[in-house]
This record gives C-alpha cells, sequence and structure tokens, in this order.
C-alpha cells in the first residue's frame, strides 16, 4: 500500500532533514502537512467564523515544532509519523487551553457572509449537519476509539503507524476500530434519543 | 427545538435503507455493548472494518457502502477535512427518495436567488440529497451557525466544468502567445507574416521593402546583363529609394552596399556606350568643347580661308568646317559668306553627316 512506501521515502527524508538538509526538511513538511492538517481540522473543528483558521494555525505551529524538533528525533524503529502526531497532540492540548480562555464568539457576524459564499445556504446546511453528526457521534466514543479512527480514517495513517502513535499493536488497531465503528453504527440509528 | 426534531427525522428514516442494503454483515453486532467478545472474534468483519477504513483513508467510499450512513458520514468528513468544502456523495444522492416536499419549494428559491451560477442539475442534486438527509428546515437556514460558512465549495460538475474551462483559457493564451512571438520572427511569405503586419507594423514594412529593394536588384541585375542598361537604371533608381524604408537592424547598409555596387557597374559604361543616355548625362562635355570653338573658330576662316581653298581642296577642307556646323552654330558662317558659299553648299550636305561621324568616333 503507499502508505508503507511513503514511509519508506519518508524515512530517508527524515535522515536527511535531521542532518540540517534544507531540501529535504521542506520536503518532509509537504508530505507530513496534509495529515496535520486533517488531525488537526478533525479535533478542532471549524473556528467561529466558519474556517478551519484555528485548525491551519495549529497546524503551522505543529510544523514549525516538528521542523525544530528534526534534530531530536532518532530513528529508534518508531514510525516518524508516530513522532508528528505526538507533537500535534501536545500541540492540540495546548490551543485546546487557550480557546477555553478565550471568550470570543463571533457567530453573530456569519449568516451575511455565507449567503454569498459560492454555492447555496441549503448545501452547506446539508453538507455540514451530516459532517456536524458524526462529529456528535464521535465525541460518544472512549477517547482511545476516537483517536484510531481520526488517526486511520481521516489522517490515514496506517495500522502499524496509528499502533505506534498511541502505543498499541498493530493488531489492538484495527479490533479497536472495528469496535469503534460498530459502536458509530449502533449510534447512528439512537441519534435522536442520544441529542435528545 | 429545531435540531432535534432534525434528527428524529433522520432516525427514523434510516434504518430502512439499513435494512435494504448490507444488512446482512454491517449489523452483525446488534449488542449494544461493543466490547463483547463475539465482536473481537468476528475477524471478517474485523478485516472488513479494516478494509473500509482503508478506502476511506484515501479518499475512495466504496461503492457497497454507498448506503451505509457511517461510511458515507466519515467519507463526508474527511472531505471537508481536507478541502475544507465538502462534495456530494454521490452514491447517497444516487439512492435518495423523495419524501419532503413544501419546504424544498421556498429552499430551491432561495437556492436560485443565491445562487446563479448553479445549475439546474446541482440543484436537484442538492435538493434530493436535502430530502434524503433531512436534516436541515428552511427556516434554519437564516440562523447558518458559524460552521456551515464554507467559503469555495465546488461540487464535482463545478469542478469538471472549471477544469474545462481553464484548461481552455490556458491553451488559448499559449496559443496565442506562442503565435505572437512567432510572428514577431515571421518573414514575408509565412503563414503567421500577416500577423506580423497587425503586430509590429513597423518591422513588417521595413523587411517588404528590403524583399522589394532586393527584387529590384535583381531585375536590374538581369536586364543589365541583356544590356538593357535603361530599365536596369530605373529598376535600380526604385531599389535604392526601397533601400531607404528598411530599418538600420534589417540590414540596410548592406543592402545600401549592393545597390552602390550595381549602380557603379551601371554607371560606368552606361555614360559611354547606351547612345540613349547621352542626351540627358554625356551633352554637357562634347557640346561645349564643339560649339564655343564655332563661333571663335569658324567664323574667322569661313571669311578668310574659304575663298583660298574653294577649288583645291574640296574634299580635305569639309572637315574643319563642318564640326562647327552643327545647325545652330552654321547659320552664322551662312549668313556672313552666303555668295561664296556657293561651293560650300555642295560641300556641306557631306559635312552635315560628317558631324555625327565625328561625334561618334
Amino acid at each position: 500500500m503507499y502508505q508503507e512506501s511513503n514511509e519508506l521515502d519518508m524515512s530517508m527524508l527524515v535522515a536527511l532533514a535531521a542532518k540540517g538538509d534544507r531540501a529535504a526538511t521542506d520536503e518532509l513538511i509537504r508530505q507530513i502537512r496534509p495529515m496535520v492538517v486533517r488531525y488537526c481540522r478533525a479535533k478542532l473543528g471549524r473556528s467561529g467564523s466558519g474556517s478551519y483558521t484555528t485548525a491551519e494555525d495549529v497546524t503551522q505551529e505543529v510544523c514549525f515544532a516538528v521542523t525544530r524538533a528534526l534534530s531530536r528525533y532518532q530513528d529508534k524503529g518508531k514510525p516518524f509519523s508516530a513522532f508528528v502526531f505526538k507533537i500535534a497532540s501536545h500541540k492540540l492540548a495546548d490551543a485546546g487551553r487557550s480557546a477555553a480562555r478565550s471568550r470570543t464568539q463571533p457567530y453573530e457576524q456569519v449568516p451575511d457572509r455565507a449567503a454569498s459564499a459560492d454555492s447555496g445556504p441549503e448545501a452547506r446546511v446539508l453538507e455540514s449537519a451530516e459532517v456536524q453528526r458524526i462529529r456528535k457521534l464521535m465525541a460518544a466514543l472512549p477517547e482511545t476509539h476516537r483517536e484510531v479512527v481520526v488517526l486511520r480514517t481521516l489522517v490515514g495513517l496506517s495500522a502499524e503507524e496509528t499502533g505506534q502513535a498511541l502505543g498499541m499493536k498493530a493488531g489492538a488497531v484495527r479490533v479497536t476500530q472495528h469496535r469503534a465503528m460498530n459502536k458509530l453504527r449502533q449510534l447512528y440509528p439512537a441519534t435522536a434519543e442520544v441529542t435528545a | 427545538m429545531n435540531h432535534s426534531e432534525d434528527v428524529g427525522q433522520f432516525g427514523s428514516g434510516l434504518p430502512l435503507r439499513a435494512a435494504s442494503n448490507g444488512g446482512t454483515h454491517m449489523y452483525t453486532d446488534t449488542d449494544m455493548t461493543a466490547d463483547s467478545d463475539s465482536d473481537d472474534l468476528d475477524e471478517m468483519a474485523q478485516l472488513r472494518d479494516d478494509a473500509l477504513i482503508n478506502a476511506l483513508a484515501k479518499g475512495v467510499l466504496p461503492a457497497e457502502y454507498a448506503a451505509d450512513p457511517l461510511a458515507s458520514a466519515l467519507w463526508s468528513w474527511r472531505e471537508d477535512l481536507a478541502n475544507g468544502p465538502v462534495e456530494l456523495n454521490p452514491h447517497a444522492v444516487l439512492s435518495s427518495v423523495a419524501t419532503l416536499n413544501a419546504p424544498l419549494a421556498v429552499e430551491a428559491e432561495l437556492a436560485k436567488i443565491d445562487n446563479g451560477t448553479n445549475h439546474a442539475a446541482e440543484r436537484k442534486v442538492l435538493a434530493s440529497k436535502r430530502r434524503s438527509g433531512g436534516l436541515a428546515r428552511p427556516s434554519k437556514s437564516s440562523s447558518i451557525p458559524s460552521w456551515f460558512r464554507l467559503p469555495f465549495k465546488l461540487t464535482q460538475l463545478h469542478l469538471g466544468r472549471r477544469l474545462v474551462l481553464s484548461m481552455a483559457a490556458a491553451t488559448l493564451g499559449v496559443v496565442s502567445l506562442g503565435s505572437v512571438a512567432a510572428a514577431s520572427s515571421a518573414q514575408p511569405g509565412d503563414v503567421l507574416w500577416p500577423l506580423t503586419k497587425v503586430v509590429n507594423a513597423e518591422r513588417a514594412q521595413s523587411l517588404e521593402a528590403r524583399e522589394e529593394a532586393f527584387d529590384r536588384l535583381h531585375e536590374a541585375r538581369s536586364a543589365a546583363k541583356q544590356n538593357k542598361l535603361q530599365t536596369a537604371r530605373e529598376s535600380l533608381r526604385i531599389a535604392l529609394s526601397d533601400a531607404e524604408k528598411v530599418r538600420d537592424k534589417d540590414g540596410r547598409e548592406q543592402l545600401r552596399q549592393q545597390l552602390g555596387v550595381m549602380q557603379a557597374q551601371l554607371g560606368g559604361p552606361a555614360s559611354q556606350t547606351d547612345p540613349a543616355t547621352l542626351p540627358t548625362s554625356t551633352p554637357p562635355p562634347p557640346a561645349p568643347t564643339p560649339t564655343p570653338p564655332p563661333p571663335t573658330s569658324t567664323p574667322p576662316p569661313p571669311p578668310t580661308s574659304t575663298p583660298p581653298p574653294p577649288a583645291p581642296t574640296p574634299t580635305p577642307p569639309p572637315k574643319p568646317p563642318p564640326p562647327p556646323s552643327p545647325s545652330p552654330s552654321s547659320s552664322p558662317p551662312d549668313s556672313s559668306s552666303k555668295t561664296d558659299a556657293k561651293s560650300h553648299r555642295d560641300s556641306a550636305p557631306p559635312s552635315s553627316s560628317g558631324p555625327t561621324e565625328a561625334s561618334t568616333s
């Protein structure tokens, strides 16, 4: 699968980047950035203005932190992605703390601008509703299950990489993801009761 | 509240679909406790979920999961995370059934107003999606929470159209830029020469003048070879005037040099050999020399010398007097010695042919 071959290239890049190769560092960040973006977006959701600005900011911080931490990274058989997502989860925790202190509620300004966006409000409502629903269901999962689903499905890590990032075995990741999926399926018809 | 009501609607509509499609494996574990042993041991189900997750991780929604709300929701979520905007779930749209109608009319109108550029097909897709998902009420759209804003949503239809349009525009741009660039280096007679005339008129004029000048030069050369010096000179004259219209950088100096050589070749022999050119260029030299002598040298001789040599030298004397007797200069001597010039008159006719011989020799 492409994830493995990707990881192979990535380990070479990491080795070069750790020695201070500028181009390798750039390429490495370019490769991990989309995954970090999805991870941060999945965890943070949309910010008050309806865009992913907070998630983008955190992504930026994560990439920056990864670049700085490269020299500290030593290949001990752990995939680099595990290293990246450990950093990312720390950064997200920081962002969560600062967001908890923030009192901004910019909701009210939005609808006018939203109405002039590319597609009609109907489409936005529908699509976001679907995403919002799955988010809500995910919140009902245990922490580990949620993390596995996010890393596997949304970020696109392999079972092995996810296991390394979360300190589990790959087999355990597969079992956990199956349980999480089953749980989500059960929750689906029952959403009404859950939210009501 | 609106929201819980919507969710309820969704919840009630869903089991029907789930049961009709793929109910066989997707709901094997109906037990609410997901940690049961039977769940862990069902390796087939585990493998299926693993395959589904692997597909979703790549942004693919397998067709067999089209009706699985969880799979499609995860897929939508991933798309949303990857692109910001969400694309419609194609499978869900296809399998959707219209159930709600009343609120739709209002919303369709809203969508029309909001989105003049949207295509009817797209609206239809949205509408059917709306019916199948059935979460939103029209009244909700006025109080859309912030996270509904999707700044650059593109449906697949839109994306394809934009792609085609932008590619067409790019191609057009490249072609037109390329042809302008090519036209700037086109030569007369090239396919793009007419374009050059428009794009760079100055250059076109200069190059055409140069071509014209060279053509004339060739004409002049071939005419000179056939000894048609008059036409050769005329061609050369046109060539010279054309050369003035050639710009410096298009080789005016070189052209002038060639024309100069030709001019020198034509100018030299022409003045001596071509009789037709005599009236224009050569008359001055011969005319001054013969005419001044007649007034000075011939008038004196006739009165003095004509009486003595008339009889003894009828043939030799004609030579000296004839030269002075071109038509204008011959009258004064005639008038001065009318009486005794009778004999000279006889010799004059032969002498009149004499001067032509003298001038030609």
